[in-house]
């Protein structure tokens, strides 16, 4: 979908972006991260040409983007960013119509397109149709971004930080509304945060970026556990690596299914984190496990979630 | 004093009490040019004060009334009433004066009057302040105030009073000076658009050269308008006599030319300036956002930073458009004409009534314009904030 060759970016003698080489495949979440100043932001702004590289070539379906009319390529790109930019004397409605109409949609599909992604981002469409974005809070404001930038209904999903001036609350439900939609639409995303623990959670796969240079390119669980450098498990927290790994884990994999235990049921799709930390704090060893309609299934044994896997 | 809900209203209603009792309500005079003797409200048409009483009452009591939505209207009224009643009486009392007297006697507006009726029209304009209603609605409001006045003054109610009289007499020449003195501004807005909205958006863009264009123009500002008229005399003058065309399009030393150019050259400061302000406080994230989705920079100017510049852009145009009605007066000592020649010609001969001939309009039409540009700004800007 997306391709770095080599690619480099200088802002007035100082890299930004060093030899970035990197290829994304269709359907893939993937979160670049790294410190501020890492030139994560640049790399994003590169592909859809708010930043123009200066080294290397980036294809976009196989096409160097500068093939392309600026306006062409973005309308085919969704862009989402930390401050919203929703336009502010334009409702709910005109915002995330924009794109649809700019691309020539008849009426009738720009409205139905409106009402979708409306109910998909948990608005209902009757309330917040005609609202205009001061009228909102900053969580539906981002939930209005995001639909904006799916509304095009684009090869391709660039958020840089959107929810990074959120609420820990407001966050955690976006989060989980764009991991639902990654899996439901099967949509690329190309990612940029600072935050390691939103990258562990939505990432297919993560990108570490340090001064311009791609420190380390994998899987969550690859990062965690083979570390390429010093500084990516410093960047990770050296000190909770290993929950962080457990937070990868859900609990069904270790449930002992037809055992049971004392205590209120934990669901079966929390995290072996999440399990390992109610069972310290309520001193017991084993706990029940439910699944999502609350049947009990079975127990879970702190024992097995310690227990040096391979 | 936890009785006084309102200390406004209260300091006006005391000093309205101390003018109607300390100062000349209205003075007669034998003719235009001597000044006149002084009638204290006391004197004037016993029986009829009591349309000044009950208005004047209720004022009193909204200073102690909790200040509700009901309290302001009342109090916006009984002001309405109270300066109509003023003038009314003023009216009225001097065409009771003029049956018995000569017809070149003057009957003016005392001190007593003037101050009266600007605390009147001050506690009107304060309730409407208050009272919390939209920008189209307090604007309207404003000019119903002055609206039974009006109708006194077309009815012929207020035809024996001096300034009226002067009117009467130079009914003629204050049309001409009129229509003159808005022809004048008119004229002096239109270039001053055409040439400050590019003026401003390529300063926007060029950021850079900002600091520069901005100290001339500002440096113009604060030239005085006497010095820029007369600075623009002789240049103005000897291009029409190197150039003979010009003079037949009415371009010249003195008139209207070189008051219409210095009148432009005050009013690109705040245009300009607006305009500029008006697109940086545009967010950037917003512009960034709109570049992203895919508009071109000219849909963005159009559809995205136009409309959130606008309110700001246009607060700057009725500056300048207010200021241009009030230099437009000193425009007439180089001969532009406008209400500034009543002026000037009433200082000239120690006519009082004719100076307020030409003052009076003047402050009106600045008013109406700056109310106009007021509403035009808020009903554009009210999606934002």
């Amino acid at each position: 979908m997306i391709a770095f060759e080599h690619v480099g970016k200088a802002y007035d003698g100082r890299v930004a972006v060093d030899d970035v080489s990197l290829s994304i495949a269709e359907g893939e979440f993937v979160v670049v991260i790294g410190p501020s100043g890492s030139g994560k932001s640049t790399m994003l702004k590169m592909v859809n040409r708010l930043v123009e590289h200066d080294r290397g070539r980036i294809l976009f379906a196989g096409d160097e983007i500068r093939r392309f009319k600026p306006e062409a390529l973005r309308l085919r790109m969704g862009y989402a960013i930390q401050s919203i930019g929703l336009i502010p004397h334009w409702t709910v409605e005109q915002n995330i119509a924009a794109v649809p109409e700019l691309l020539g949609w008849p009426r009738s599909r720009v409205r139905d397109r409106v009402t979708e992604l409306l109910e998909l981002l948990d608005l209902a469409p009757a309330t917040y149709r005609r609202r205009y974005p001061h009228q909102l809070s900053g969580g539906q404001q981002q939930r209005v971004g995001v639909a904006r930038a799916l509304a095009g209904d684009p090869a391709i999903l660039l958020m840089d930080e959107p929810f990074g001036s959120l609420d820990p609350v407001t966050r955690d439900a976006l989060q989980q509304e764009i991991a639902r939609i990654h899996k439901a639409s099967g949509k690329t995303i190309l990612f940029v945060t600072h935050d390691i623990d939103e990258a562990l959670r939505l990432a297919t796969r993560i990108v570490l970026l340090d001064q311009g240079r791609v420190v380390q390119d994998g899987t969550p669980r690859e990062i965690l556990a083979y570390p390429a450098a010093d500084f990516v498990s410093e960047f990770v927290g050296r000190g909770d690596i290993g929950l962080k790994l457990l937070g990868l884990d859900t609990v069904s994999g270790l449930v002992r299914r037809g055992e049971s235990a004392a205590g209120d049921a934990i669901p079966i799709s929390a995290s072996l984190r999440e399990a390992l930390s109610i069972a310290i704090a309520r001193g017991v060893d084993r706990l029940p496990v439910a699944d999502d309609q609350g049947r009990a299934v079975g127990a879970i044994a702190v024992a097995d979630i310690t227990k040096p896997r391979a | 004093m936890n009785a006084v809900r309102n200390r406004v209203l209260l300091v006006l209603v005391i000093l309205a009490i101390v003018a109607a009792w300390g100062l000349a309500f209205l003075t007669v005079a034998p003719n235009r040019l001597v000044s006149g003797t002084a009638i204290p409200l006391s004197q004037v048409s016993e029986p009829w004060r009591a349309v000044l009483l009950v208005p004047s009452l209720v004022l009193l009591l909204a200073v102690f009334l909790p200040q509700r939505r009901n309290t302001h209207a009342a109090v916006a009224v009984a002001a309405t009433l109270l300066l109509f009643g003023l003038v009314w009486l003023a009216g009225a009392h001097a065409a009771r004066l003029a049956e018995s007297a000569s017809p070149i006697t003057r009957i003016a507006f005392g001190g007593g009057f003037w101050v009266l009726a600007l605390l009147a029209w001050l506690a009107a304009v304060d309730a409407i302040e208050r009272s919390r209603l939209g920008p189209v609605a307090i604007a309207l409001a404003h000019f119903a105030v002055f609206l039974p006045i009006a109708v006194l003054l077309l009815g012929g109610e207020l035809d024996h009073l001096s300034l009226l009289k002067e009117y009467a007499t130079r009914r003629d020449v204050f049309d001409v000076a009129l229509v003159r003195h808005v022809e004048i501004v008119a004229a002096a807005l239109v270039p001053t658009l055409v040439a400050g909205i590019p003026l401003g958006i390529s300063l926007f863009r060029h950021a850079k050269s900002q600091a520069s264009v901005f100290a001339v123009l500002n440096v113009i500002q604060t030239v005085p308008s006497i010095a820029l008229f007369g600075l623009l005399i002789a240049p103005l003058a000897l291009l029409a006599t190197a150039i003979p065309g010009l003079r037949d399009l009415g371009i010249s030393g003195i008139g209207v030319a070189p008051a219409v150019i210095a009148l432009v050259l005050y009013s690109l400061l705040p245009v300009v300036r607006s305009t500029v302000a008006g697109l940086v406080q545009v967010p950037r994230p917003v512009v960034e956002a709109a570049t992203g989705m895919g508009l071109s920079r000219a849909q963005i100017f159009r559809r995205v930073e136009v409309p959130i510049a606008l309110p700001v852009f246009l607060s700057g145009v009725r500056i300048a458009a207010v200021q241009a009605v009030g230099l437009a007066v000193v425009a007439a000592l180089i001969g532009a004409g406008g209400l500034g020649a009543l002026v000037f010609q009433g200082l000239a001969s120690g006519a009082l009534d004719l100076v307020l001939l030409g003052v009076i309009p003047t402050v009106a039409l600045a008013v109406v314009v700056d109310a106009a540009f007021r509403v035009l700004a808020s009903s554009t800007g009210t999606q934002t904030g």
